[in-house]
């Protein structure tokens, strides 16, 4: 068993490089900060300035 | 196992079989046409609800409507609407005006709001149930919305947003003559 | 507490046991929250199940059980306790689930844990003993309570705290996944079922906060210190609670099915790359979807209804097609193994006597080809001019929220008592059965529901529809309540079956009990047989794989999806030139 967990390990120790969309898509802090700014952008933001710039009828 | 990480540290390296990318490919295909489908509607189509919204103060809109109302001529199945505008002002629990005559062919605008909480404009042709079109009736907005009808006939107008305990009653009309 | 302890002396202590099927290694501490949460989740179905057929009772007008006031009263807690309350602590279970078992961690409070099940049944009582007792000088909410309906204070206290209790167990999640991350407790990427739940997570916390602006906001209007709201404004911000918190549970469901069908075949996803891209096209793309409720609204422009209701140009549902494949292509490539056979044939190798898999086997393809279609065409611009607020909406999310979620969900309370309470079922054959006629009494009324909306136009929310000049669906409205009866007898055997087993079920053999130095747990575990470093890796070449089964099923999706959505254009042609 030991051994089995030297084995898993040594990938790290040695050059197992992981690809920079796989460390973003890894990332899920990332992933929360682009899906808030995605909704935040294109839901709330773009949808209350549709609504407020609506012409005001006296 | 989706109970333990990848068993490839490098996930994002490892082929996709033939299959998978076969169905992605279809897939990205149909979310593309049932993307495009909804703007060429917008050019080619005969539906649509491309509506002109105003803000507007809904005791004011009312008053509007009153007059409007006021000044068209009453006939038995209704206010006889003789230009193209067709003011509509829904409340608890009623639509005013309850009836309206209309022409085919005219392209009318509707004209819709609300005096108090949220309704919902439901316009059944009569006698075709799986003919109808539906909308939000919001207090502060006045949404304009264009119809031209081709067929003459009832047209039932139910309202279908939960709008307090009369809800249920709240049922007016259009007559749609046959046009000139 | 005295204990042995690897690893010498250290103050952070946590006690695990392991899992006999699983090897995970799961916090004690966990395991009374999870379940306190599972329970509230079910109690709340029951509330719900009883309601929603004094409901149907109600819609089908030759019974027409329930007054105007009886019926608006009625809808209002049916929808927070089954479309909420039941769904929410569920989510709250499973979220403790993923954060700790799964990646052998212990929760990083537990205390906060409890927290968010008090604050949750808390806010859930208030909000609907308010609704109760309110009078008649106040409106019923319903699920939306749209602003400038009058609503009642207290109730918008209730939904207020429950969302604080939702938004304190995110946070454990979070803060446990983040500190599993940094004591190395499991390594390399998050399993996909952490990574589902994240994703689930996320979408939570933006619909919450969402919901906390909107619901704040009538508040202070519902007391008099705000003068003015817009709305539409409500609407537009409301909704994104409203349906974001059905894309929680569409990101938590499709989390389960990969759980539930590795649990029951030893599946696993064909390709963690493209389960995992699906899962981040939800993260980004899901909640702008809210939109599809605005389509008949007026304020908004075309653009914004095109590009937000397709969930950017159909990206997040392009996602649930991904996931509708890679999920039952995880299962023919396990059967397949397993000696499955033909093109469908396969199929038989399944363990169909397995709840736990029956939930997955029949969540799928409702929630697909009735949930997901009519969600498609529905969300569509135009179409949706014919079916918003008719009676088609509500088959729609009776098919997806409740044929595939709840159904689901049921699947995973049988999991719970299983593998978290340890408990035998006291019977594998009627919990299967409790799926099946679960889920044909809800695909009968789903699918009565959207024949109405589609082709009566029959309006939802309406106590009494024969009142009205509109032509009625008489055989349809036989046929919902019909349904609703079979659901509710599926869901009264799921109910006693969850809670008899629980109470009575023979205890199940607990694996061996661990206490693990917490902040190096992760290189001190021992290794059991079964645990991921175990497993046989999938088989590298992918092209050689048979996935013809799935491939077969999916086209025949793609075909469905095709016809009905031209039916729903050719149906709107028909229709007087509007815009």
């Amino acid at each position: 068993m030991a051994e089995q967990i030297q084995q898993a390990e040594s990938p790290e120790a040695g050059a197992e490089r992981v690809p920079v969309m796989q460390e973003l898509l890894d990332n899920i802090w990332f992933l929360f900060l682009v899906s808030g700014i995605f909704t935040l952008v294109f839901y709330i933001i773009w949808g209350l300035i549709d609504l407020t710039g609506r012409p005001i009828l006296p | 196992m989706p109970i333990a990480p990848p068993l490839h540290r490098n996930w994002w390296d490892v082929p996709v079989g033939v299959h998978e990318k076969l169905w992605i490919g279809l897939v990205v295909a149909t979310g593309l046409g049932l993307f495009v489908m909804m703007p060429v509607w917008h050019v080619y189509g005969a539906q649509n609800s491309s509506a002109t919204s105003y803000r507007v103060n809904p005791d004011a809109y009312f008053e509007k409507v009153n007059r409007w109302v006021q000044a068209a001529p009453q006939t038995d199945a209704g206010i006889k609407v003789t230009g193209t505008d067709v003011y509509l002002v829904a409340m608890r629990y009623a639509w005013f005006p309850t009836s309206a005559v209309l022409e085919t062919g005219v392209p009318y605008k509707i004209h819709l709001s609300s005096k108090d909480v949220n309704h919902g404009f439901s316009i059944h042709r009569a006698g075709h149930p799986a003919q109808k079109a539906n909308f939000q009736v919001v207090p502060g907005y006045q949404y304009v919305l264009e119809m031209t009808f081709k067929e003459p006939g009832t047209y039932n107008i139910v309202c279908q947003e939960y709008c307090g305990i009369g809800h249920q009653a709240m049922v007016g009309k259009f007559e749609v003559q046959k046009g000139q | 507490m005295a204990t042995a302890v690897m690893g010498g002396q250290n103050p952070f202590l946590a006690r695990f046991w392991q899992c006999t099927v699983t090897g995970l290694k799961v916090d004690e501490k966990a395991v009374p929250v999870m379940l306190a949460n599972a329970v509230a989740a079910v109690v709340f179905l029951l509330v719900g199940g009883i309601l929603g057929l004094l409901i149907g009772l109600t819609r089908w007008e030759a019974v027409h059980l329930l007054s105007p006031n009886l019926y608006y009263l009625a809808l209002t807690l049916h929808a927070f306790s089954s479309l909420i309350f039941w769904i929410i602590f569920m989510e709250m279970a499973i979220l403790y689930f993923a954060c700790t078992a799964v990646l052998n961690a212990r929760l990083v409070n537990h205390k906060a844990a409890w927290l968010q099940f008090g604050l949750m049944t808390l806010g859930s009582a208030i909000g609907a003993v308010a609704v109760v007792i309110q009078g008649d000088k106040y409106d019923q909410p319903l699920l939306t309570s749209y602003h400038p309906l009058v609503i009642h204070p207290m109730f918008l206290v209730g939904v207020i705290i429950f969302a604080v209790g939702a938004f304190v167990g995110l946070g454990v999640f979070f803060a446990t996944v983040w500190r599993a991350t940094q004591e190395k407790t499991y390594r390399g990427s998050l399993p996909l079922v952490t990574f589902g739940a994240a994703v689930a997570a996320i979408i939570a916390a933006e619909s919450l906060l969402a919901g906390a602006i909107a619901y704040i906001w009538q508040l202070l209007y519902a007391v008099g210190i705000v003068k003015n709201l817009d709305a539409e404004m409500y609407r537009v911000v409301w909704w994104l609670l409203g349906h974001g918190s059905q894309q929680i549970n569409l990101a938590a469901m499709v989390t389960c099915w990969y759980l539930l069908i590795h649990l029951t075949t030893g599946a696993q996803s064909a390709s963690e790359k493209v389960s995992r891209v699906a899962f981040v096209l939800y993260a980004l793309f899901i909640n702008l979807g809210s939109a599809h409720h605005i389509l008949s609204d007026p304020g908004v422009t075309n653009a914004w209804r095109i590009w937000n209701a397709s969930y950017a140009m159909y990206g997040a549902a392009m996602a649930s097609m991904i996931h509708a494949f890679a999920i039952p292509a995880a299962a023919e490539l396990a059967l397949r193994r397993q000696g499955g056979t033909g093109l469908l044939g396969y199929w038989k190798k399944a363990p169909w006597g397995d709840p736990c898999f029956v939930a997955v086997a029949l969540g799928v393809p409702l929630f697909g080809f009735m949930g997901g279609i009519s969600g498609i065409t529905i969300g569509t611009e135009q179409i949706n001019m014919m079916m918003h607020n008719t009676i088609a909406i509500t088959g729609h999310f009776h098919a997806t929220v409740v044929a595939g979620t709840t159904l689901t969900f049921m699947g995973v309370t049988y999991g719970v008592i299983q593998l978290i309470a340890n408990r035998e079922l006291l019977s594998r054959k009627l919990a299967c059965w409790s799926l099946w006629i679960f889920g044909a009494g809800m695909a009968l009324f789903s699918m009565a529901q959207m024949w109405m909306g589609y082709f009566f136009g029959t309006p939802r929310r309406h106590p009494d529809v024969s009142s009205l000049p509109l032509v009625r669906a008489v055989s349809m409205e036989q046929l919902m309540a019909a349904g609703a009866v079979i659901a509710f007898v599926g869901g009264g055997m799921f109910i006693l079956m969850a809670v008899g087993s629980l109470l009575w079920g023979k205890a199940r053999e607990k694996g061996a009990t661990f206490v693990l130095n917490a902040t190096n747990g992760g290189q001190q575990m021992e290794l059991a047989a079964g645990t991921p470093f175990d497993a046989p890796p999938p088989a590298a070449d992918h092209g050689a794989h048979d996935l013809r089964g799935t491939m077969t099923l999916c086209l025949i999706f793609i075909a469905t999806l095709a016809v009905v959505y031209a039916t729903h254009w050719i149906n709107l042609a028909e229709l007087w030139k509007i815009g």
